[in-house]
């Protein structure tokens, strides 16, 4: 929607993402990493920080593997939209976890997504956090 | 997973070098050489020359090599062909010392392969290989095992050459097919399978 009609306010937008991304129903809320993508594309860096990233990260950790499978196999986009500066510092966190899942399926995609996703990051970031986890999957 | 695992890991070598490849990435790399489903194996030689890039061809040459030797005889054609398929790629990284003496053997067993589709795929092989080799190359050492076969007793066997020579004639100099294919036309003319005479016609 954001997309569609630019004239709707973002606040508005944001006051129902705020809403519906804590249905307690799964379905609802993986609905909303294709909000968060689009709005990442959309908002400018302040807000996508101020707004979104809370968001993302709530996702990241999310109860539901579902959700937090959603966020591994849509880390490109994310990263895309957030730019890979910020992808890098807040995201790359919540990669290594994914590789660490408990959820098969959650570590599936983030391998899938391993050699995109690496080449946002620096060598050091890459040994440091990424490679470990490699070791036991 | 594992197999996800293996179409990504080698990206990553480029980007953290040679030092921490030999350290953390190669380890992993010849645990998942060595892994039960042929799928994971196969991945991993698609991104080989990620890893080649980096850490070159004498240390690489090691590890490789068994487990193509195991993957070129999977019980399951289709691994068998991504293998014969992944061959021009492997020889253009390996280099033709190296291929002669370890990969020509297997691409010269796949001209006897009892499945039809690794014996016209290791033909199309041989086409990619004395394009990048040359066909100097081909004559001297992929060509005379292919066309050894015009006397196998099996009249599968017999077709091989037949359909190798109307494949690789395009990319043939004149003198080598006056030299080599001629004769063995020749003699496959006469053959008493009527199959064997027809595509003698068609591949003239």
């Amino acid at each position: 929607m954001i997309k569609l009609i630019p004239k709707v306010s973002e606040t508005e937008l944001l006051n129902v993402f705020s809403r519906f991304y804590k249905d307690e129903q799964d379905s609802v809320r993986m609905q909303g990493i294709d909000s968060c993508v689009c709005f990442s594309h959309q908002l400018p860096p302040t807000k996508v920080n101020a707004y979104l990233l809370p968001y993302i990260k709530k996702f990241a950790e999310d109860k539901s593997w579902r959700i937090r499978y959603l966020v591994a196999d849509r880390i490109m986009d994310l990263a895309t939209g957030i730019g890979f500066e910020n992808a890098k510092e807040n995201l790359l966190p919540y990669f290594a976890s994914f590789l660490k899942d408990v959820e098969s399926e959650v570590r599936t995609a983030a391998v899938g997504r391993l050699s995109d996703f690496c080449k946002i990051l620096d060598a050091q970031s890459i040994i440091t956090k990424i490679i470990p986890s490699l070791k036991d999957l | 997973m594992r197999s996800a695992l293996a179409e990504n890991l080698l990206s990553i070598c480029p980007i953290i070098e040679k030092g921490p490849t030999n350290d953390h990435i190669l380890p992993l790399f010849l645990n998942l050489l060595r892994d039960e489903s042929s799928e994971v194996r196969l991945n991993l030689f698609k991104k080989l020359d990620d890893l080649n890039e980096v850490i070159g061809i004498e240390d690489l040459q090691q590890s490789i090599i068994p487990s193509l030797m195991e993957l070129s005889q999977d019980k399951n054609w289709r691994i068998k062909l991504s293998v014969v398929e992944q061959f021009p790629v492997l020889a253009r990284q390996l280099g033709e010392t190296f291929f002669n003496e370890k990969l020509s053997p297997i691409a010269a067993a796949w001209l006897k392969d009892s499945v039809f589709t690794i014996r016209e795929a290791a033909i199309n092989n041989l086409k990619q290989l004395s394009i990048i080799f040359g066909p100097q190359w081909a004559a001297r050492n992929m060509l005379p095992k292919l066309l050894s076969q015009h006397t196998d007793l099996n009249y599968l066997h017999r077709l091989t050459p037949l359909f190798g020579m109307a494949v690789i004639g395009q990319t043939m100099p004149f003198e080598i097919i006056k030299k080599m294919f001629v004769p063995v036309l020749q003699t496959l003319q006469k053959d008493k399978v009527a199959n064997i005479r027809m595509n003698v016609a068609k591949t003239m």
